[in-house]
């Protein structure tokens, strides 16, 4: 039998790495994915084994073959479990790239993608859909939608984008980081603050915790303007020119900064910051460059915990869940840095939370593109969080704040969600614990429920 | 297929040479059927060219050990000629750095105990102490899966046994598992031969795992308990911190006989910890050695049948509620719900103890008497596991040689 | 059949699309590849014996698969055949432990037992390395042991009973959750049996209080011969230690170079752990130092908390990993000694390496003789990879010279299935044949494996390639 070749000659996933993996199936219980379907092809070590076939050429590359790949949710968490070290990360990227080159996905598919990609990695444009959304949703347009039925006769993915809408008001989104932030005592290092996009749109008020924090600890924080998007959604899809676009420019800007280290406060972005230097690898122009950033690059509680010496901290007494996103808890190795800082915080009581699938399904935009798997694993997780009767969850991470929200919604006392740095900020600042879980909570009620269908 | 009775002595005289074949008499009758012959064959070479000619000419052949288990199962449909493994006799290798020994199937467990006990300086044992051990064989205690006491610790033959030599009905020389502990080469068939009445093949040879003497037991004795007591304690003894080797409740007796097992510097702090758990006292040696004279060989002195029991542990209760109705005595290893009880042989009786163990989740099996109370069959329900058993005697055995009828009453 | 399987199992549940079966082609060895025509997923007794009897009637062979973390190639699918993957039959439907069971469907993985139980203080005590994967299904059907095998016992030990579908698809239940089930113990041949008499799709399990103390120690010696004569020793004082692991030089400083378990730099290293009551492990232990002194050991290091213990352990763990900084590419071999035998064995492997001019680390579960040479060499260099396959093959040689067996806990499977008539006699292998018929005439189940059949036996299986869950130390291979 031969096929046309699956893969091309540009970047397909390499022989060597390919190879790395002997199958002995130790990925298979970290994979989310294996643990919803029980699907050989739906775990790393089935899907290495697709692609080790696709570039042997003994399969086509059709929608029965990258149906696999797509289904990944890349969250990375077969990486740290595998004893051989294979770089599943390097692979289902460069598999992700072939497939957007070489594949010509249905026409409903292919739309929504573009659509995403014309709006996600745009911070202005994500900016201006935010204030619209704080319209739509004080205008009370959302009820009426709601209560009239018109959503439920929308389109399943736009009734899921409407579903992850985050809690806005105007206030939140005014509370931005300032330009230039000096350090309280002495001063430490110079940090340049990543925005993000999502989190610059819809969480501003996490930069600007992230910031008075930073400054606390001793930092001098200075937080880019428009700073381009940083290629994460991008490289994560296959979409290689794009992100690497993106990934120059984000570099050029951050540079300016002329900081000590760079603080990101969104676990995408952060571990595509750190391996600019392996993106950019083949470009003797950048590869110094890059290799120089990522190097520089921490998320913020790393960086808090690296700096140590805390100042000091008022009491916020709750039992608080502290969730593990992936790209913090797997491709970065950061989890015990967030729990150290969160646990130092008089009062602050972690919960132990079931362990389970490991990921939350928000996964970049899986959970748009491959809404069932992604609404299950959200499901399964907001269960388990439940189940540890918290008073609040934290995790790093915008995505998964809006996933997990999406599917607490309906409790009668709604959670309220944190990224780990605003009980930092809170906990600084001595604000009032119980107001603090009261507006948060009424904030994230406003999240819908995800549908089913 | 039934061949007269001077035909099947001649022809095994003919096969095995005279010394190996005498008349058979009605002192040698199993089942109620009188041999024609009793082979007693030199070495396994010989067994399989019984076993042959039996497969040949359609004998029957009951295999004989110690002789005293042959009531187990049902009574055989035929007996043509008794195999006695008299001659099969002693062991093959005892490696003492290994805790191994191989043992032909004659050999008794009193023989191997000797040879074990005169292995100088290495204090070994096979501890499996079935009741009778001057007669009980090794062979015999493996195809009826016997045990005693210790089989809290240390199990049954099952267990014990790592490898076996046998020979099928048809002459066919086979072994399974080997001379090490840890083995997954091929077909566990010694598992297979383990409890299977000599109805699957003779076994030729036997190799078991030893373990070391404890260099240090006591024994304590909870007296006077109530049932319900005395069924706590096999609650009591699950989580224990103790290395318990026996925990026999005696019943009407009201009893329970307690021992550890340890280094002789630690033995006496798992001693006082279960006296204070249990209320039970320790006993001197003098003590001890007279309650083990006074329960040894229970329930299988006296007369009646003999019942074989498992139920859940958690049902200790029930069951010794039905002995006091049911049996005359009775035997519980208390933290494995194992028992064995002596009752009148009288059908009703075993029916009725038989219904209310079966109530309480386990199974009856009766071990001695089955033959005039018309059997409680073993296995008892029929169903698509006896027809796998059944599949499994006809494939090793299709002419039907090794005591037909005594596993499943057709096969 | 296809149409039928999907009316019988759900259509969602039958894989036939070619990159999926594709998947399924090999288990953990990845020399034994064949791709199956279709996959099963059944999510129950009932939907596994609908497919099992169908393809009966079609006398299409099957092959049960759980995990397919297996390393002889049992899992490995029949080209045209089909693949009852029990993955999703993942539920531990209930637990008592008053009794001490728990009845768990197949796909459960062995780690998850003891995750479920480890609230009521008691655990599942069979620990193969590739516990945190490795399903139950495929422990009963492997006789998984484990490091703590030599005082705990095999999975044989630890299952009290199960559900089957025979290969016509008929439902039994062997053995139960009490004893001495009456009949012919048919659950004791099923263990091990590697899926080629049925397919287990429930099991109870016997579950075992964890020890009251538990203390492991450390003892450095100048030769593996000396550390093998304190084996011997231990043994002959009447000490059953939990565990017993021994490493050479090689292995040592490979692991110590991975972990830094702050191993001492000698020619051999003892591991023994030691569980029970708490005075009873500290004479115990005593007894072990004083032993491992009196044959020449030195430095012995005692861990008793729970952190220290880990640390040990992980550096034994990880010396199979931590050998490929040595060697590019190693075959982990599996065999079994009498452990008396060690000295002699060594020497015989010594002279292999030379003979070959490939170096061997040497790690073993040293209570029981379970030997794991790592053969090492270069796949890029041609012809080295043959060459240590026929080094690894002269290793069972030795084992069985010495009455030993030729596999330990990996099985027979596809890959060894040609060396049983090394093993086995005539006679023993028809028996064998004899009993696989009466579970099933047709040879439908997981045929062509564990016994040898001359076209398997004719073929060259592929390039062997090392394997993680040995290799690993994430994971321990034991």
């Amino acid at each position: 039998m031969t096929a046309p070749a699956a893969f091309d000659a540009h970047n397909p996933p390499a022989r060597e790495l390919l190879d790395d993996c002997v199958h002995c199936g130790f990925c298979l219980q970290a994979c989310p994915t294996y643990q919803l379907w029980g699907l050989e092809p739906d775990s790393p070590r089935g899907r290495i084994l697709l692609m080790d076939t696709a570039l042997s050429g003994g399969v086509e590359l059709d929608a029965g073959l990258v149906r696999h790949w797509d289904r990944c949710l890349g969250c990375m968490a077969c990486v740290p479990a595998c004893p051989s070290g294979v770089r599943y990360d390097r692979l289902i990227e460069q598999t992700r790239q072939q497939v957007e080159r070489r594949f010509r996905r249905p026409a409903g598919d292919r739309m929504l993608r573009d659509a995403l990609f014309t709006l996600l990695p745009h911070p202005r444009r994500m900016r201006a859909l935010a204030r619209a959304l704080v319209l739509y949703q004080r205008s009370g347009v959302r009820g009426l939608l709601h209560r009239s039925g018109v959503m439920g006769r929308l389109p399943r993915q736009l009734r899921l984008l409407e579903s992850l809408a985050p809690p806005l008001d105007a206030a939140a989104l005014r509370a931005t980081p300032p330009p230039l932030l000096a350090p309280r005592g002495t001063p430490r290092m110079r940090v340049a603050l990543l925005s993000g996009c999502v989190q610059h749109a819809f969480f501003s008020e996490v930069n600007a915790a992230a910031a008075r924090v930073l400054s606390a600890w001793g930092c001098e924080v200075v937080t880019p303007a428009a700073q381009p998007c940083c290629g994460a959604l991008e490289l994560h899809s296959g979409r290689e020119a794009a992100a690497l676009r993106r990934a120059r420019a984000l570099l050029e800007r951050l540079e300016l900064a002329g900081a000590d280290r760079i603080a990101v406060t969104s676990a995408g972005c952060g571990s595509t910051l750190k391996d600019y230097g392996e993106l950019l690898a083949g470009d003797p122009r950048w590869t110094t460059r890059a290799a120089r950033l990522s190097a520089s690059v921490r998320d913020v509680t790393e960086l808090l915990a690296e700096l140590g010496d805390p100042p000091q901290l008022e009491p916020l007494p709750m039992r608080l869940a502290y969730h593990d996103a992936c790209h913090l808890a797997q491709a970065q190795g950061v989890r015990d840095q967030p729990r150290a800082l969160l646990g130092a915080i008089p009062g602050v009581e972690l919960v132990a939370v079931a362990p389970g699938e490991n990921c939350c399904g928000s996964a970049g935009i899986y959970n748009l593109v491959e809404p069932d798997a992604a609404g299950e694993l959200g499901r399964r997780t907001a269960a388990r969080l439940r189940e540890a009767a918290p008073e609040a969850i934290a995790a790093g991470n915008p995505g998964c704040l809006l996933q997990i929200a999406s599917h607490l919604a309906g409790l009668r006392s709604p959670l309220p969600l944190f990224h780990p740095v605003e009980l930092l900020d809170a906990s600084l600042r001595g604000a009032d614990v119980t107001g603090l879980l009261r507006d948060r909570a009424r904030r994230w009620s406003q999240v819908g429920p995800a549908p089913t269908c | 297929m039934s061949t007269a009775a001077a035909p099947a002595r001649a022809l095994l005289e003919a096969e095995l040479g005279a010394e190996s074949v005498r008349e058979g008499t009605p002192a040698d009758a199993i089942g109620g059927h009188v041999p024609a012959a009793v082979v007693t064959p030199a070495d396994e070479a010989a067994v399989a060219a019984a076993c042959r000619l039996a497969h040949r000419e359609g004998l029957a052949l009951v295999v004989r050990g110690g002789g005293t288990r042959q009531g187990w199962g049902r009574p055989p449909r035929r007996c043509d000629a008794v195999l006695h493994t008299a001659r099969l006799r002693g062991v093959v290798e005892h490696a003492p750095g290994d805790l191994v020994c191989t043992v032909r199937a004659g050999t008794t467990l009193a023989e191997l105990g000797e040879v074990l006990a005169a292995a100088h300086g290495h204090r070994q044992c096979l501890p499996l102490d079935p009741p009778q051990p001057a007669e009980q064989t090794l062979g015999g205690a493996v195809a009826t899966a016997a045990a005693g006491p210790l089989r809290v610790r240390y199990g049954t033959a099952r267990d014990l046994v790592i490898g076996t030599r046998f020979v099928l009905a048809d002459g066919t020389v086979g072994h399974s598992g080997g001379k090490v502990v840890k083995n997954v080469a091929g077909y566990d068939v010694s598992r297979l031969l383990v409890g299977s009445l000599g109805t699957l093949a003779v076994i030729t040879e036997v190799t078991v795992r030893l373990h070391p003497v404890p260099p240090a037991r006591r024994t304590l004795l909870v007296e006077r308990a109530s049932a319900a007591r005395l069924a706590d304690l096999g609650d009591l003894l699950r989580t224990a911190p103790v290395v318990l080797g026996i925990a026999d409740i005696c019943w009407p007796e009201a009893i329970c006989r307690l021992r550890v097992e340890g280094t002789e510097e630690a033995v006496d702090d798992q001693a006082a910890g279960l006296a204070e758990l249990t209320g039970a006292r320790l006993l001197d040696d003098g003590e001890a050695a007279e309650l083990d004279a006074s329960v040894a060989a229970r329930p299988w002195r006296g007369a009646g049948a003999i019942a074989g029991i498992a139920v859940p542990r958690t049902r200790i209760a029930g069951l010794l509620e039905a002995a006091s109705a049911f049996a005359t005595e009775i035997v519980v290893r208390a933290p494995l719900g194992v028992a064995e009880a002596r009752l009148p042989e009288l059908p009703e009786l075993v029916t009725q103890l038989r219904a209310a163990v079966e109530r309480l989740g386990g199974h009856l099996v009766l071990h001695r008497g089955g033959a005039a109370l018309g059997g409680v069959a073993w296995p008892a329900a029929d169903g698509p596991e006896v027809a796998l058993m059944r599949s499994l005697k006809r494939a090793l055995d299709p002419e039907g040689v090794l005591a037909p009828g005594r596993a499943l009453g057709d096969a | 059949m296809v149409a039928r399987l999907r009316a019988a199992v759900g259509g969602e549940a039958v894989l036939t699309e070619p990159a999926e079966v594709r998947a399924y082609e090999c288990d953990g060895l990845t020399g034994h590849r064949a791709v199956p025509a279709a996959v099963v997923l059944p999510l129950t007794t009932e939907e596994t014996a609908a497919a099992v009897r169908i393809l009966h009637e079609e006398h299409i062979p099957f092959v049960p698969r759980g995990s397919g973390t297996g390393l002889s190639g049992g899992a490995v699918a029949i080209t045209n055949g089909v693949v009852i993957c029990l993955a999703r039959m993942r539920s531990v439907l209930s637990v008592d432990i008053a009794n001490e069971r728990a009845t768990v469907q197949p796909g459960v993985t062995n780690l998850a037992v003891s995750e479920a139980v480890a609230q009521h203080g008691y655990f599942y005590a069979p620990d193969p390395s590739s516990g945190s994967v490795c399903s139950i299904g495929g422990n009963v059907a492997e006789n998984s042991g484990g490091a703590h095998c030599l005082k705990y016992g095999f999975t044989l030990h630890h299952v009290c009973g199960v559900t089957m579908v025979c290969a016509g698809g008929e439902v039994v239940r062997l053995g139960g959750s009490v004893p001495d089930a009456p009949g012919y113990d048919l659950l004791g041949v099923v263990v091990g049996s590697e899926g080629t008499l049925g397919i287990v799709t429930e099991v109870v399990l016997r579950l075992v209080p964890r020890p009251p103390a538990c203390v492991t120690t450390i003892a450095a010696f100048d030769s593996m011969e000396a550390a093998g004569a304190a084996v011997s020793a231990i043994v002959a004082e009447g000490i059953v230690p939990a565990a017993v692991e021994m490493m050479d030089r090689l292995t040592i400083q490979a692991a110590e170079a991975a972990v830094r378990a702050g191993y001492p730099d000698c020619e051999a290293l003892l591991l023994v752990e030691i569980d029970g009551p708490e005075a009873e492990c500290r004479t115990v232990l005593a007894a072990v130092d004083r032993i491992c002194a009196a044959a020449g050991g030195t430095g012995t290091r005692v861990a008793t908390t729970a952190a220290e213990r880990a640390l040990l352990w992980r550096g034994r763990r990880a010396a199979f990993a931590a050998m490929g900084r040595v060697s590019p590419d190693y075959y982990v071999q599996d065999g079994v000694i009498p452990r008396t035998r060690l000295g002699p064995v060594l020497r015989g492997i010594r002279e292999l390496e030379l003979e070959f001019g490939l170096r061997v680390g040497n790690v073993f579960h040293a209570g029981d003789g379970n030997l794991h040479p790592l053969v090492c060499y270069d796949g890029s260099v041609p012809g080295e990879s043959e060459k240590a396959l026929e080094l690894a093959g002269r290793i069972l040689d030795l084992c069985l010279a010495e009455g030993g067996s030729i596999t330990g806990e990996h099985g027979v499977g596809m890959d060894k299935a040609c060396h049983m008539p090394r093993m086995f006699s005539e006679g023993a292998l028809a028996t064998m044949e004899r009993v696989r018929a009466a579970f099933d005439p047709l040879g439908l189940c997981n045929p062509a494996k564990l016994l040898p059949t001359p076209r398997l036996c004719g073929e060259v299986p592929g390039p062997y390639r090392a394997h993680p869950i040995e290799t690993a130390g994430l994971a321990e291979r034991m």
